[in-house]
């Protein structure tokens, strides 16, 4: 009986041996994933941003009417 | 460098929802995920005001502060994205985020002849207004329109929500410039400024002095 015991004990401690940490570790604000590439890294724009920044800029008066049409006094 | 907003002027939104068709169809959308939406408020009532939501790209996104796992980045142009291969489908973004914009896909939602995507966990990996500028895939690559959408900031173009739109109550583009546009809108009206909230999101930047209107 008594080996029976120390079996079991010596089990039971042994089997916390088999384990391992399993939380993630956490990195602070560093981007895990994939580069992505950057809009103006293209043949169209020379690889240049100052390029696409225009081309989008002058885009985006096409949303403002009043360049197309003076308001009526 | 660019840093590239969306502005929704509540005072020209008649909420015809073509934002919100016009993202859907260009990037393909599945069902049950809704990039984008129009929120009204006092609905049938005197003073009643739509506006247009979908992520804002915050300039301090709370959704990267959150993630466990740091699958958002900020491009140089000022627009949050994030890596699906990464994404867990946590959820923690969508908690954090006031716009409500992360979205997440199931299998219940799906059309048709699709693929469920919920095999990692029951919510699915991440889903949200890429501000039409991909992710990161090759720009333009099958791959990034499966995963992401169509990457129209990378032909010159801007997000079809806002070309697509009809009264030009959402604008998309450079802050400055679209803040310029916005203000002379203001000017016209002639009633006052009806702005909130503004200078954190589209007010200079502090190294360059903010705007304290």
């Amino acid at each position: 009986m008594r080996a029976f015991h120390v079996t079991f004990l010596l089990a039971a401690l042994l089997a916390g041996c088999g384990e391992y940490r399993q939380s993630v570790t956490y990195e602070d604000g560093g981007y895990q994933g994939k580069k992505d590439t950057r809009m103006w890294d293209s043949e169209r724009f020379m690889h240049d941003p100052s390029v696409w920044k225009q081309m989008v800029n002058e885009r985006t008066q096409h949303q403002n009417e009043y360049v197309r049409t003076e308001p009526q006094e | 460098m660019a840093r590239m907003k969306f502005i929704c002027d509540v005072e020209r939104c008649i909420e015809c929802n073509a934002c919100v068709t016009a993202c859907k169809n260009e990037h393909e959308v599945p069902w049950g995920i809704n990039r984008r939406r129009v929120i009204t408020v006092n609905d049938g009532q005197m003073g009643e005001k739509s506006v247009s939501v979908a992520c804002m790209h915050c300039t301090d996104a709370p959704c990267m502060a959150v993630c466990p796992v740091n699958c958002f980045y900020k491009t140089e142009d000022g627009v949050v994205l994030h890596d699906k291969d990464i994404c867990i489908g946590c959820g923690y973004c969508s908690y954090a985020c006031p716009f409500d914009a992360p979205q997440f896909p199931n299998s219940a939602g799906k059309a048709p002849g699709e693929s469920a995507t919920d095999f990692f966990v029951a919510r699915g990996k991440m889903d949200k207004c890429t501000y039409c500028a991909g992710g990161p895939e090759e720009n333009g690559s099958e791959a990034e329109f499966e995963k992401y959408g169509r990457n129209r900031l990378a032909e010159g173009k801007l997000p079809l929500c806002a070309e697509m739109c009809s009264t030009k109550a959402l604008l998309a583009g450079d802050a400055p410039v679209i803040v310029a546009i916005h203000e002379h809108r203001i000017e016209q009206r002639g009633y006052g400024d009806t702005r909130w909230g503004w200078d954190m999101a589209y007010g200079r930047a502090e190294n360059e002095g903010a705007d304290k209107t």
